[in-house]
């Protein structure tokens, strides 16, 4: 439900963006007369039967996929340890490279896929694990073999872990006046205007794009930021993969809050949210 | 490898005493362990977390009072209470239905070298070669009790060999103790009729079980009289709102207690703030957020700090004190 209301706050397009995710739209046939151009943010939630092929793209001649659809939008996997294991690890190059190649007998063809992956699972597979309101009956081992089906190198690419408690009847009800879509959604307009302006010279628009270089331009820690940085590492067991993206997160954290250098507060809170792969998930070491 | 027949001075004395004890043991490890003070820890094969978590705790606090901790290399609660005893450096003894070349399961081969490795000791009263069925799991069960001073069931199903072990106990003349569940719970089942048929003893924390047995007595009335002085000052101490200030003083000791363990991170008012209502009050992230009435970002910094230096630990569902 959450992650449904998500494109209500993704910032607005850029004519270049859209003219991309246009191109991609009017290949599958897409687009129509009536709309040439794609002007929203897309969205994209495919069923957890989808194959790889489908998912990455394919064909004899290669049409672009569910994550090329997904250019400059979302690719929302609802219920992920549902998934192919298969299907999932071919997620692994795309999200990292930005870019996808389908090579065939006719053509081989690169087709871009800058998307945002957003992922839904339960804690366990009765779904009450850690709840406070009901016991779970899950077995240690159906747990483990549950959390088994996301392996550590796609964990380590997703820079948010949350962890969601169950709603009460009462608070579905009441009408508690929370922040609005509208309002969130000026505020991550205005941090993605930040990182355009920032990285006009480059040709990309965001922190996520970052590469190793322009990490160390401009996601820059002061000392005791390091310190925190490095006893973190050391005490929660984060991998190497992690370090980067934290990198970014914090930086995307400070740009919402418009500051210019990242603070104490901003890391954390980038570490905070790598909760799924530090050591005490880690099932196998008690049984 | 080595062959004990009763005569043996290392056959245990108390496993003579038993209806049809084994003739001949083979053992593996170390034998003097037979000669100390054993408990045995069993319980089900399929086990939930909870039952994982209750057999940790039993076992952590049973092996601190350098008691040995018995149980049958089987699946689930066995499994975690000799894993558990290792962990706190404990004795475990594992009682096999098999041969000792046959580890059965085999998931379990691993831990059955660990514990030799540990100076544990692994006893079985077959021939080393011989392979497990059901039939042997029930007349190992008899050893397990035969050779302990007590024996604590952790969980229970309905239908269940742990049951059978706690009645063979009980004809021993062991103590048999067990936690009880929740109605509803199907992992309790067993344990609550126990307890009902008075059969086992009901027991909720580590030193019921000390407490109950004669040998034992001595560790358990120990850590009683201590609880009875401490309260006695306190009684001398408070008057009217006694009880307020017990927990007060419980409070201000608790924390003291963390202060002194760590000199890096100094207890400033913020972050004993924020530990405190992880202590008392609530262990879900967004509540902390609402109570404490600060930003996302100087929680979050708040509690990796203190998750780093150890004084909380996040599990599923929040964070809570270490």
């Amino acid at each position: 439900m959450l992650a449904r209301r998500l494109p209500s706050i993704l910032p607005e397009l850029t004519f270049n963006e859209a003219l991309e995710i246009s191109k991609i739209y009017s290949i599958v046939g897409l687009t129509s007369k009536e709309t040439p151009l794609i002007l929203k943010r897309p969205f994209r939630s495919p069923h957890h039967t989808i194959t790889p092929v489908s998912l990455v793209g394919g064909g004899k001649n290669p049409k672009p996929g569910e994550i090329s659809l997904a250019h400059y939008g979302v690719l929302f996997l609802d219920e992920l340890p549902e998934f192919n294991k298969s299907t999932l690890e071919v997620l692994r190059g795309p999200l990292e490279d930005r870019v996808v190649t389908i090579s065939r007998l006719n053509s081989s063809t690169t087709y871009p896929c800058n998307f945002m992956l957003i992922a839904s699972m339960n804690p366990c597979p009765c779904g009450y694990y850690g709840s406070k309101d009901k016991q779970c009956c899950c077995k240690p081992d159906q747990i483990k073999k549950y959390r088994n089906k996301i392996s550590g190198p796609l964990l380590d690419r997703i820079d948010l872990h949350i962890e969601v408690s169950g709603v009460e009847y009462a608070k579905l009800q009441n009408n508690q006046k929370e922040e609005s879509s509208e309002a969130i959604r000026k505020r991550v307009n205005k941090a993605r205007k930040i990182q355009i302006e920032r990285y006009k010279k480059y040709g990309i628009y965001s922190n996520a794009e970052l590469t190793q270089n322009l990490i160390e331009k401009y996601c820059k820690l002061n000392s005791e930021c390091k310190k925190i940085l490095e006893i973190s590492f050391e005490k929660l067991g984060l991998s190497a993969r992690a370090y980067s993206r934290i990198l970014k997160v914090a930086r995307t954290i400070a740009d919402l809050e418009g500051k210019k250098e990242i603070a104490q507060d901003h890391l954390a809170e980038a570490i905070q949210y790598r909760s799924l792969d530090r050591k005490y998930w880690e099932y196998s070491n008690t049984n | 490898m080595e062959k004990i027949t009763i005569e043996d001075e290392y056959y245990p004395e108390r496993l003579k005493n038993i209806e049809n004890p084994p003739k001949i043991l083979y053992l593996e490890g170390n034998k003097e362990l037979l000669k100390t003070n054993i408990i045995s820890i069993v319980g089900t094969r399929t086990c939930s977390q909870k039952g994982k978590e209750l057999t940790q705790k039993f076992t952590q606090k049973l092996v601190k009072q350098n008691i040995t901790i018995a149980s049958g290399l089987a699946k689930g609660i066995d499994t975690i209470a000799h894993i558990s005893t290792l962990q706190n450096k404990g004795k475990t003894i594992a009682v096999l239905g098999d041969g000792l070349n046959k580890i059965f399961p085999k998931e379990n081969i691993d831990l059955y070298r660990k514990i030799i490795e540990n100076n544990g000791l692994v006893i079985s009263e077959y021939e080393p070669e011989e392979e497990a069925d059901s039939q042997k799991f029930l007349e190992r069960n008899r050893i397990v009790s035969g050779i302990s001073l007590g024996i604590l069931v952790v969980e229970a199903k309905y239908r269940s060999g742990t049951s059978v072990t706690a009645k063979i106990a009980k004809e021993q003349g062991r103590k048999v103790f067990a936690i009880p569940h929740e109605l509803g719970n199907i992992n309790g089942i067993g344990t609550n009729r126990l307890i009902k048929e008075g059969i086992a003893t009901l027991v909720t924390t580590p030193n019921d079980i000390l407490e109950n047995i004669e040998e034992l007595k001595h560790l358990a009335i120990n850590e009683n009289i201590e609880n009875f002085k401490e309260k006695r000052k306190k009684r001398t101490k408070t008057s009217n709102n006694m009880k307020n200030k017990i927990v007060q003083s419980a409070k201000t000791k608790k924390i003291q207690k963390y202060k002194k363990e760590s000199k890096k991170l100094i207890f400033k008012e913020e972050y004993k703030e924020i530990y405190e209502i992880i202590l008392y009050k609530t262990n879900n992230i967004d509540e902390i957020y609402k109570i404490s009435k600060k930003s996302i970002g100087e929680v979050n910094r708040i509690l990796l700090m203190l998750e780093v230096e150890g004084y909380i630990k996040k599990v599923a569902g929040g964070y809570i004190c270490t």
